[in-house]
């Protein structure tokens, strides 16, 4: 075990998709419960042994964040491990004792009190999100007993299914068992990834995607939200939010370059949404003001701009207001704050261009003002996310019953001040003052906020309006928008270091 | 969103810990009072000494059994114990404080981590999975905000 106190993780120790967002065409997510216990005295021995079989098998198919070079691997994996899961392992890698050690988040896990309070799934009346309805029903018997999501990235179809099949077969010999997430009638209810439109960038709802990420560079010397300190674990010198556990623990030992992955699978209701932005309202006048908006895109384009805070193809409104430009389609360099002379800082100015609660600036504020209790810096996180399911014609307005969503990976060093304060925000947008948000009716995330869990004990008067401003005097409010995603199920894991799986492995 | 928070955290029974105990409890609103009112989510936050039952009924007990910080804010317990930790003024020591005189061995509290699981292990009153309290009324559900708002 490294001792030395490096600021910066080695890259050939961590695994692969926390530094580097993959571009392989083909992935698929298998989901097990290992063999073992974690109730005293723990998985038996021939349970270890199966254990520590099945991830030398898998070994030396883990991918780490190491430059690969030219090529591409044509196919490898990686692995993330619940709480549930690192409780099953060897006391000789991981004490029980220490357990304890990891932040009550993880230990928990998203279907808790603590999680939902954020994440809102149980919020509200017949939410469809409850943790009751994950995994396609089966609720807490896949959530209480999920140890392992084995991630499978490949260029081809045809290796992506030979490495499945290596993965199901070794696991299948070791004893673990499969999780099924999805209907069984879809690709055998397992989490395929698929392409939207044709091009692998885009995600349901036509949205490019990814283009927002954390530069993850170290910080060298200057604290920094978007350095890799934030999301390794055990780098807390130059760190704003402090990946833990750190320590000379065995728990400590074990997350040691590792990271956290809130796992969340996201229905999306395309044809819903699409519905939505060809009839946003049913009351006349909000029609009209709509209808009478000078535009350089479709009213259609221009709405889902607005909802997003980018134009389909990924311009920024910030850069691009009126209509989508290839030049901007990547960019990132904007702000929403404009400072005068005399240093007073404006943050309604930007508005006229992108709505203060459009997804990408609510998940991403930037230097927009905050209120005292968010505390100085904006969380970030890494997203790997990937669309499952099949494309959905944007003209298409009747759901085909077909199941389609999201993969989300959202990678972080700490679940409950990163994941979970970022997803509180989607929920309630009251982070930033009087002036932003309203008090007394605070917003949603136009895109991703739980709209059944609006104005519920959870989120207390919080509206599913929208309200879009378009010139200095005069907004417009969409009065209701509707729910556009349901949660399949979500899971919270640990991305340990090359070095942990490798213990863990017995190589 | 409301987070009460009901830490109950049983001290040694050493002369030092009960007069350090008492100094927590004489010194909490002052300490406290400056972080809290900048973060502008604390509804009430008290903190009282739970006196040692009697030996012999009738007759008066001596000494403090633990300490009980009863508080209620809003937003979510977990992402937002950071606010506190981060605080300036004495939150962060008065709850370092309270662990270095627990009967039970506490870990250092020396990261957020640390802070978190502390808080955690101690409240009686955590987040119900269904998100449905079955021990915790309230009359209101505004933030501190929407009050202040008025």
């Amino acid at each position: 075990m490294e001792t030395t106190t490096r600021n910066a993780p080695e890259r050939k120790n961590v695994q692969g998709l926390i530094l580097k967002g993959y571009t392989h065409p083909y992935s698929c997510h298998l989901l097990f419960q290992l063999p073992g216990s974690t109730q005293s005295p723990g998985s038996t021995p021939t349970e270890l042994s199966q254990q520590q079989t099945f991830f030398k098998a898998l070994y030396s198919h883990v991918q780490s964040a190491e430059d690969w070079g030219v090529y591409k691997p044509v196919s490898m994996l990686n692995i993330g491990l619940t709480f549930n899961g690192i409780s099953k392992l060897d006391p000789a890698i991981i004490r029980q004792q220490d357990l304890q050690r990891f932040p009550v988040t993880f230990r928990e896990g998203p279907a808790s009190g603590g999680s939902q309070q954020s994440l809102g799934d149980n919020a509200g009346k017949n939410n469809k999100s409850n943790p009751q309805n994950w995994w396609n029903g089966q609720g807490d018997a896949v959530t209480n007993n999920l140890d392992c999501i084995v991630h499978i990235y490949s260029l081809t179809e045809e290796d992506l299914e030979i490495l499945i099949a290596y993965v199901l077969d070794a696991a299948k010999t070791n004893g673990l068992t499969e999780f099924i997430p999805l209907l069984p009638a879809i690709k055998n209810g397992r989490l395929y990834q698929s392409i939207v439109d044709k091009d692998p960038a885009k995600i349901h709802f036509g949205y490019t995607d990814g283009i927002s990420e954390p530069s993850l560079k170290p910080s060298e010397g200057t604290p920094s939200a978007e350095s890799n300190n934030n999301f390794v674990i055990g780098y807390p010198q130059d760190a704003l939010t402090v990946p833990g556990p750190t320590g000379e623990d065995t728990a400590s030992i074990f997350a040691k370059d590792g990271c956290y992955n809130g796992f969340r699978v996201i229905h999306q209701d395309v044809a819903a949404f699409n519905r939505f932005l060809k009839n946003p309202t049913t009351d006349p006048a909000v029609m009209q003001q709509l209808q009478q908006l000078k535009l350089e895109t479709s009213l259609e384009e221009w709405l889902a701009a607005k909802m997003c805070g980018r134009w389909r193809n990924g311009s920024p409104l910030m850069l691009s207001p009126d209509k989508p430009a290839h030049e901007t389609s990547h960019e990132e360099n904007f702000n929403y704050s404009v400072t005068d002379a005399s240093g007073h800082k404006d943050d309604i100015t930007s508005s006229l261009r992108c709505p203060f609660s459009a997804h990408t600036r609510v998940a991403n504020p930037r230097d927009q003002q905050m209120v005292a209790a968010e505390g100085t810096f904006v969380p970030r996180i890494v997203r790997r996310g990937v669309p499952y399911g099949p494309t959905m014609d944007d003209q298409v307005v009747v759901d085909d019953g077909q199941d389609r969503g999201l993969i989300g990976l959202f990678l972080c060093g700490d679940l409950a001040g990163q994941f979970e304060k970022i997803y509180g925000w989607m929920n309630n947008n009251n982070f930033s003052g009087k002036e932003i948000f309203s008090v007394r009716k605070p917003p949603q995330d136009a895109l991703l906020g739980d709209k059944t869990a609006a104005n519920s004990d959870a989120f207390p008067g919080t509206v599913t309006s929208f309200i879009i401003p378009v010139d200095a005097n005069n907004k417009i409010t969409i009065p209701t928008l509707p729910n556009f995603l349901v949660t399949r199920g979500t899971a919270y894991c640990l991305l340990p270091s090359m070095e942990t799986l490798g213990r863990m492995a017995g190589v | 969103m409301a987070s009460p928070l009901t830490m109950y955290v049983q001290i040694k029974q050493d002369a030092v810990s009960q007069e350090l105990a008492e100094k927590a409890v004489a010194n909490f609103t002052q300490g406290v009072q400056a972080g809290l009112d900048a973060a502008e989510i604390v509804h009430y936050a008290t903190l009282a000494l739970v006196p040692n039952p009697a030996t012999t009924p009738g007759t008066p007990a001596s000494g403090y059994m633990g300490l009980l910080l009863m508080t209620d804010f809003d937003l979510a317990m977990n992402p937002y114990l950071e606010t506190f930790w981060n605080a300036g003024g004495g939150i962060k020591t008065a709850i370092q404080g309270i662990a270095l005189i627990a009967y039970n061995p506490v870990p250092p509290i020396n990261t957020l981590t640390d802070f978190q699981n502390f808080i955690n292990s101690v409240n009686l009153t955590p987040a119900p999975t269904s998100g449905n309290w079955t021990n915790f009324y309230q009359a209101y559900n505004l933030t501190v905000k929407q009050i202040n708002a008025d």
